[in-house]
C-alpha cells in the first residue's frame, strides 16, 4: 500500500532568504515598573487572524521564528525570520497557561505590508506591554466560636482570570466555574486554608453562609501588595 | 665498487627529487578546518561553529606564482536565537579563487606560499524540515606552509584570515552584526603534487 500525503502548498510558511526582522518593545507592570525576564516569542501564521481583536485566546498557533527574553529594564530586542507569506505576530509570555509569571497577551505587528519599507526591517512597539504582577494570596477559614454549622463558601475572581491559573492547594475546594472556587468546612473542621496565586491588584468576592441560618454574606477583598491574605473568623 | 654504485643511487635519488619538485604542474589538497569566528558578529556571538574541511587546487604555471580554487565546507547550530532568529544550525560553505606568490627556495621541501582568494559564502539554514539561505561575497588572505614527503605526497598547514560581507537586509542597528564577519581558518591536511 503506497501511503500519500498531501499539503497545500499555501499553507507552508516559507522563510526569506538574506533577511531578519527586529521587534522591540518594552514590558511593564500595571505601576509602570519594568519586567524582566518576560519571554518573548515572535511568531508567524498563515491561519486568519483579526488584528482588531487580538484576544490571546484566539491566536492561531503559528510557527516560531524569533524568541527572547525581556532584560532587567524590561526591554526586549528580538530578532526574528522574515516570512513573505505569513502574518508576524508577538505573544509576551506565552508559557502563561503552563507557569504563569504574569498573563499573557499578545499583538499583531504587521497589519500593514511591512515589506514596503525595505530599508526598515525594524518594529519598535509605540505602547508599553502592561502586564498584571501576580500575588500569592491565601484565604484562612477559621471556627474560633462554638457554632458547630457546617459553612459554604464561595471565592469569585475577576472574570479576566483564567482558570487553569488559579492553585487551591490542600483544600476541599471543588472548581466548577472558571472563576469561581467553592467549598464547605464540615463540623469537625475548625480551619481550611487557601493558597491562590492571582494577579496582584485585582479583588476577589469571598461569599459564605452557614447551615443553620440559610443567608448568604459576601466580601470583597482587595489583594495587592500590602494584602496578601484574608482571614475569616465565624 | 659498492660505495661507488650507492654514491650513484643517491645522486639519481636527489637529481629525480629536484627535477620532480621542479616540474610539478599543480598540487590538490584537503585538510581538516577549524574555523574561529570572533567579533561582534552573528556568527561569532550566537552560533556553535564546528570542524570542517578544506580542499583546493593550485596550478603553478611557474615556480612563483599560482592561481587555484579553494572549497570549505562546516556546520554550525545556533546557540542564540533571540539574536538570530529561531532555526537550528546552518551549513556553511566557500568558494574562492585564489592566487598567491611562493617564496620558497626551489631545492627545499619547505614551501611557504602567501596568496588571497575572493568568493562567495553561502549559508544554508535549517529549522525542522524547512531551508532558507543567507549569502555575500567573502574574501581572505593566509599563508600556506608545506613539506613534501616524497615526489607525489606533503603535509601543509594554512593560516587564512576570511572575511564575509554578507547582503542581508536588517535594520541599520544590526547592520554590522549581520553583513560583516570576520573569522580565522587554520587548516592542516595532505597535498598530493602532479607533474
Amino acid at each position: 500500500m503506497v501511503l500519500m500525503t498531501s499539503f497545500k502548498c499555501e499553507d507552508i510558511i516559507k522563510f526569506n532568504d538574506n533577511e531578519r526582522l527586529l521587534f522591540q518593545g518594552i514590558i511593564v507592570d500595571v505601576a509602570g515598573e519594568p519586567l524582566g525576564n518576560i519571554p518573548v516569542e515572535v511568531r508567524a501564521t498563515r491561519s486568519y487572524f483579526n488584528p482588531y481583536f487580538p484576544n490571546y485566546l484566539d491566536l492561531p498557533e503559528g510557527e516560531l521564528s524569533g524568541e527572547g527574553v525581556s532584560d532587567s529594564d524590561g526591554n526586549f530586542n528580538i530578532i526574528s525570520l522574515a516570512s513573505v507569506n505569513a502574518e508576524m505576530y508577538v505573544v509576551v509570555n506565552p508559557s502563561y497557561s503552563k507557569d504563569f509569571q504574569q498573563n499573557r497577551t499578545s499583538f499583531i505587528v504587521s497589519g500593514i505590508d511591512y515589506r514596503n519599507d525595505i530599508e526598515n526591517q525594524g518594529f519598535r512597539l509605540t505602547e508599553e506591554v502592561v502586564l498584571d504582577r501576580k500575588s500569592n494570596f491565601r484565604t484562612r477559614i477559621l471556627r474560633v466560636t462554638d457554632n458547630t454549622d457546617t459553612l459554604n463558601y464561595s471565592i469569585r475572581f475577576s472574570p479576566l482570570v483564567p482558570i487553569e491559573n488559579l492553585q487551591a492547594k490542600d483544600t476541599l475546594a471543588v472548581e466548577f466555574d472558571p472563576n469561581t472556587i467553592v467549598g464547605r468546612m464540615l463540623p469537625n473542621e475548625s480551619q481550611t486554608t487557601l493558597d491562590i496565586v492571582m494577579r496582584e491588584n485585582d479583588s476577589i468576592l469571598f461569599s459564605y453562609s452557614l447551615s443553620g441560618e440559610g443567608i448568604q454574606r459576601d466580601s470583597t477583598i482587595a489583594i495587592n501588595a500590602q494584602n496578601r491574605s484574608f482571614d475569616f473568623e465565624f | 665498487m659498492g660505495l661507488s654504485l650507492l654514491s650513484i643511487g643517491q645522486e639519481e635519488k636527489t637529481n629525480r627529487w629536484k627535477k620532480y619538485h621542479y616540474d610539478v604542474l599543480g598540487e590538490v589538497w584537503i585538510g581538516y578546518l577549524n574555523p574561529q569566528f570572533y567579533g561582534d558578529n552573528f556568527l561569532a556571538k550566537a552560533f556553535d561553529v564546528g570542524e570542517g574541511v578544506v580542499l583546493g587546487i593550485n596550478g603553478l604555471p611557474d615556480h612563483k606564482w599560482y592561481a587555484g580554487v579553494q572549497f570549505s565546507s562546516f556546520r554550525g547550530n545556533v546557540s542564540n536565537t533571540s539574536r538570530v532568529g529561531f532555526f537550528d544550525s546552518s551549513r556553511i560553505q566557500q568558494i574562492y579563487v585564489t592566487g598567491g606568490y611562493s617564496f620558497s627556495k626551489k631545492e627545499s621541501r619547505f614551501s611557504m606560499k602567501g596568496g588571497v582568494g575572493f568568493g562567495y559564502v553561502d549559508l544554508r539554514n535549517e529549522r525542522n524540515f524547512e531551508r532558507f539561505r543567507d549569502n555575500g561575497f567573502t574574501v581572505m588572505g593566509g599563508l600556506t606552509f608545506s613539506y613534501r614527503l616524497n615526489t607525489f605526497f606533503g603535509l601543509y598547514a594554512l593560516l587564512q584570515h576570511q572575511w564575509y560581507f554578507l547582503d542581508i537586509d536588517v535594520p541599520p542597528e544590526e547592520r554590522s552584526f549581520f553583513r560583516t564577519v570576520t573569522l580565522f581558518a587554520p587548516s592542516v591536511g595532505i597535498k598530493f603534487s602532479f607533474l
